[in-house]
């Protein structure tokens, strides 16, 4: 009992201790890391940033915070000494939030330049998208005609009353879906949009993108506004039961059109006060790499944002979109007014 | 040394007061948004789900308790300590796994399903809570009830209720600021409540203020309930001047009536733990072996260490609060040391936020010592992005816990076997640990299992505050969970269960030590 419990005092220290000094440590600004403070939560980007130190021997540190608001708390609190070098978020108007409080530097590097699009980098390149995923329509092909619906505001026809499945307008990609009509159409028609497609919902919102599929395949609704990646991730998928609940569903990309499929971006910056920059700059051109570009595209089946990297096998079946690109930035400006819009109309 | 205790209080006491600088610069459009929308509904499904999962709860937990305290039945040893076992299933978790496999049960509403949820999730509180009240009863009291012919029932209303009243009060209250607290469960089952509130306003209408104004909403139910709490306490103060001993007065239940009472012991654990363990279990049977790596190892024994650290912090924490309450007379420092309850309040990401510009504060002052004596800057932060954040955040919301289980405790003993130490030339602080400590184990036991549970699956305050690359099972579970790869999430979430476990066991072999010692007494 003794020895066990002089053994327990001893870990419990060391591992203070090691807290303690490991923090004392990181403080030195002559290692040879980065420090990425990200949004994402994926286990693809582990195998990226193995690959990123085998490459070049810069250690990637990482704090993974779900919510873009916490993060950007977390760097404004740390100030100037914050070790910070590269902010990840996903979606834009998160983006947006930290470009608000000017979190990002401006910077511009041929490689990066070349890499990533115009329309995906953020005014004074302070931004640079990585990857893209759609948020599109799937429906039942039994129940749904083919060109019944081709775009977002189809869904506000009549005869889709108490057919449409949703999940809640809590999460950040119905919320932009929104945001991206409001730059479209204006508030008003955006307004009454949103109120018909809440009339128009087969159940109050539950669960997530996934469940909403499945709930097709139990006969609850017909049609379901879900991301690209989780259609992608059942047709992929080589259980029994996600094959079933994907067999009869289609997709649709709407706004094909005119002005393109309403997409959320994860998007990386690097902080005004990196105290690594060189190694943040080489990171974020090691993420817009074609081999990286490709791996994120394989894994998560995510959009690559370069133009000459091959689709994976699955995205291409699943035929090849036309994005909404064109107000990218207003999108993160548009969020609140959009949240006001779904309080009032009382999408839950 | 008022002027130290002050000082020491105030550390604590700080981020949880800085909450009120936001109401300082309110934002009105926001507001009146929310109060022609949805605060409404915020709040009506805030009350009415609190107050029917602690109806529930209430309900479930003490009538548990009290069969487990007084009577015998077949396997009661076993349920004793497996009805404490659904502890370590985060709600958030239940939820997820019941309705994985929804279609194999009736189609229930929303409220309903978040109800049952949340009550399987939460009774523990209540139970354990119960059981300590009714293990310190005295059977001489029981004994002499009896000897009015009074019937147990009639002894259970008239005299345990009433007498364990502040203790399953205060377990209440904890299930009613976890429900009021909780985001997982009831986000999954959209239903809007002040929590949901706080997250849309702040992540989506980008208003921190705005989800401040709602916490403080949170704010005025909780404390009226720790208000009532003391009022309860104030009126029923007794003292049992003879300690507990441990001779069980147990009435033993025949026939079906056993059969019956292990039933209903069965039928919670079996929701709230076998159930969807089993599930969870096939889950990664169906994985296979790559479920368990290195990574997964090294999150485990962190976590484990965490926790463990963090919670024994807490309830020597939770222990300095009691004791200077109990003993200092001045009303300034008393409000003080009570108003630590108010941290369980506070949402883990409201939080997280106040801890972060708390620590700026400690940072930037010791920068400024730190130029003062070598005249040049400190290169980096030294409290803010280390462990160090993450336990300061845990003891303002979890000391509450410990506090008011050691409280509760404390008010039962009577100040004369405080006096009768003093007299015999003890210092405070001997008596303190020659005599309270002993007297409190049990409450600082239970503390300790609530508050390690807690860590455990504590996610908000966690997520924002760790050190680079600290990986712990709730945030794996969350995340894995919240991309929808609840296959995935399983073997993180059944160790999340099984560390949860651990305390348990520990509480449970506890109780037996000390049965048997007494056993030896006799």
């Amino acid at each position: 009992m003794k020895i066990s419990r002089r053994v327990f005092r001893n870990v419990f220290v060391s591992f203070l201790f090691t807290g303690f000094f490991a923090s004392i440590a990181g403080a030195s600004d002559k290692e040879n890391v980065v420090n990425l403070y990200t949004s994402r939560h994926y286990g693809v980007d582990h195998e990226l940033f193995q690959k990123f130190e085998k490459e070049t021997g810069i250690k990637v540190n990482e704090i993974q915070i779900k919510e873009a608001a916490q993060l950007i708390e977390r760097v404004k609190s740390e100030g100037k000494k914050s070790p910070a070098d590269v902010i990840i978020t996903v979606d834009i108007g998160n983006a947006w939030k930290a470009e608000q409080a000017e979190l990002y530097q401006s910077i511009s590097t041929p490689t990066l330049k070349n890499s990533v699009p115009a329309n995906l980098i953020g005014p004074d390149q302070k931004w640079y998208a990585l990857t893209l995923r759609g948020r599109a329509i799937v429906y039942d092909k039994t129940r749904v005609k083919e060109n019944e619906i081709q775009n977002y505001e189809d869904l506000a026809k009549e005869q889709f009353k108490g057919r449409i499945l949703a999940r809640t307008s809590n999460h950040v990609y119905n919320q932009s879906l929104v945001a991206s009509l409001l730059s479209a159409h204006g508030a008003e028609k955006t307004e009454n949009w949103t109120k018909i497609i809440t009339e128009n919902l087969a159940r109050k919102p539950e669960g997530g993108d996934i469940d909403q599929m499945k709930a097709i395949a139990q006969n609850k609704g017909d049609i379901a506004i879900v991301n690209t990646y989780y259609y992608a991730r059942l047709l992929k998928s080589e259980d029994p039961e996600d094959q079933k609940v994907v067999k009869n569903l289609a997709i649709v990309f709407p706004n094909q059109k005119n002005r393109g499929m309403h997409i959320n971006a994860s998007i990386g910056g690097i902080t005004k006060y990196a105290p690594h920059k060189e190694n943040a700059i080489k990171f974020m051109e090691f993420m817009v790499s074609k081999k990286a570009q490709e791996i994120l595209a394989q894994m998560n089946n995510e959009y690559p944002v370069r133009n000459d990297v091959e689709w994976t096998h699955v995205l291409k079946n699943m035929g090849k979109p036309k994005f909404d690109t064109l107000n990218l930035s207003k999108i993160g400006e548009n969020t609140p007014k959009a949240i006001v819009i779904l309080d009032k109309v009382g999408w839950r | 040394m008022k002027i130290f205790l002050i000082l020491f209080l105030s550390v604590f006491i700080i981020p949880i007061a800085s909450i009120f600088i936001y109401l300082l610069s309110p934002d009105r459009e926001v507001w009146r948004h929310l109060y022609s929308t949805v605060l409404g509904t915020y709040i009506s499904n805030t009350i009415f789900l609190s107050a029917s999962v602690c109806f529930v709860t209430l309900l479930l937990g003490v009538s548990l308790a009290w069969l487990i305290s007084y009577y015998q039945f077949p396997l009661k040893k076993i349920f004793e300590w497996a009805l404490l076992l659904p502890f370590s299933f985060p709600a958030y978790i239940l939820a997820y796994v019941y309705y994985s496999q929804k279609d194999k049960f009736i189609d229930l509403n929303s409220y309903a399903a978040a109800i049952i949820i949340m009550s399987l999730a939460f009774y523990p509180y209540v139970y354990l809570f119960s059981k300590q009240a009714f293990s310190e009863i005295s059977p001489s009291i029981i004994y002499a009830s009896k000897l009015f012919h009074n019937s147990p029932l009639k002894t259970f209303w008239k005299i345990i209720l009433p007498l364990s009243q502040p203790a399953i009060f205060s377990g209440t209250l904890l299930v009613c600021m976890e429900v009021m607290g909780d985001f997982g469960t009831v986000d999954f089952f959209s239903i809007d409540t002040l929590a949901t509130g706080i997250y849309r306003t702040w992540f989506g209408l980008g208003s921190m203020n705005g989800a401040i104004q709602i916490v403080f909403i949170l704010f005025s139910f909780i404390t009226s309930a720790v208000l009532l709490d003391l009022y309860f306490k104030k009126k029923k103060r007794f003292y049992q001047n003879q300690l507990p001993y441990k001779q069980k007065i147990e009435r033993k239940l025949t026939g079906i009536y056993g059969y019956l009472a292990s039933i209903f012991c069965f039928i919670p654990i079996t929701c709230a733990f076998i159930l969807p363990v089993f599930i969870l279990l096939y889950n990664v049977y169906q994985l296979g072996v790559k479920a368990f790596d290195k990574e997964f190892l090294e999150i485990s024994v962190r976590s484990f260490l965490l926790s463990l650290s963090a919670s024994v912090f807490c309830i020597l924490l939770g222990f300095i609060f009691a004791t200077i309450k109990k003993f200092k007379r001045e009303k300034s420092i008393k409000i003080m040391a009570e108003s630590i309850s108010l941290g369980y309040a506070i949402p883990g990401s409201v939080l997280a936020i106040t801890v972060l510009y708390t620590l700026k504060i400690f940072d930037d002052l010791f920068s400024n010592i730190y130029f003062f004596i070598f005249q040049k800057e400190y290169p980096a932060l030294i409290l803010s992005g280390t462990i160090f954040a993450l336990f300061y955040a845990y003891s303002i919301k979890f000391t509450s816990v410990s506090f008011h289980s050691i409280q509760s405790s404390m008010t039962k003993i009577s100040p004369s076997l405080f006096w009768a130490s003093r007299i015999l030339g003890y210092s405070t602080i001997t008596t303190t640990f020659k005599i309270y400590f002993p007297i409190l184990k049990n409450s600082l036991l239970i503390s300790f299992i609530l508050i390690f549970v807690d860590i455990i699956k504590e996610l908000p305050a966690t997520m924002v505050l760790r050190p680079f690359n600290f990986e712990t099972i709730a945030i794996k579970t969350y995340n894995l969970a919240s991309d929808e790869r609840l296959k995935e999430a399983s073997p993180v979430a059944l160790l999340i269960v099984f560390l949860g476990i651990i305390p348990v066991y520990i509480l449970s072999k506890y109780n037996l030590n000390t049965k048997k010692e007494t056993k030896n007494a006799d």
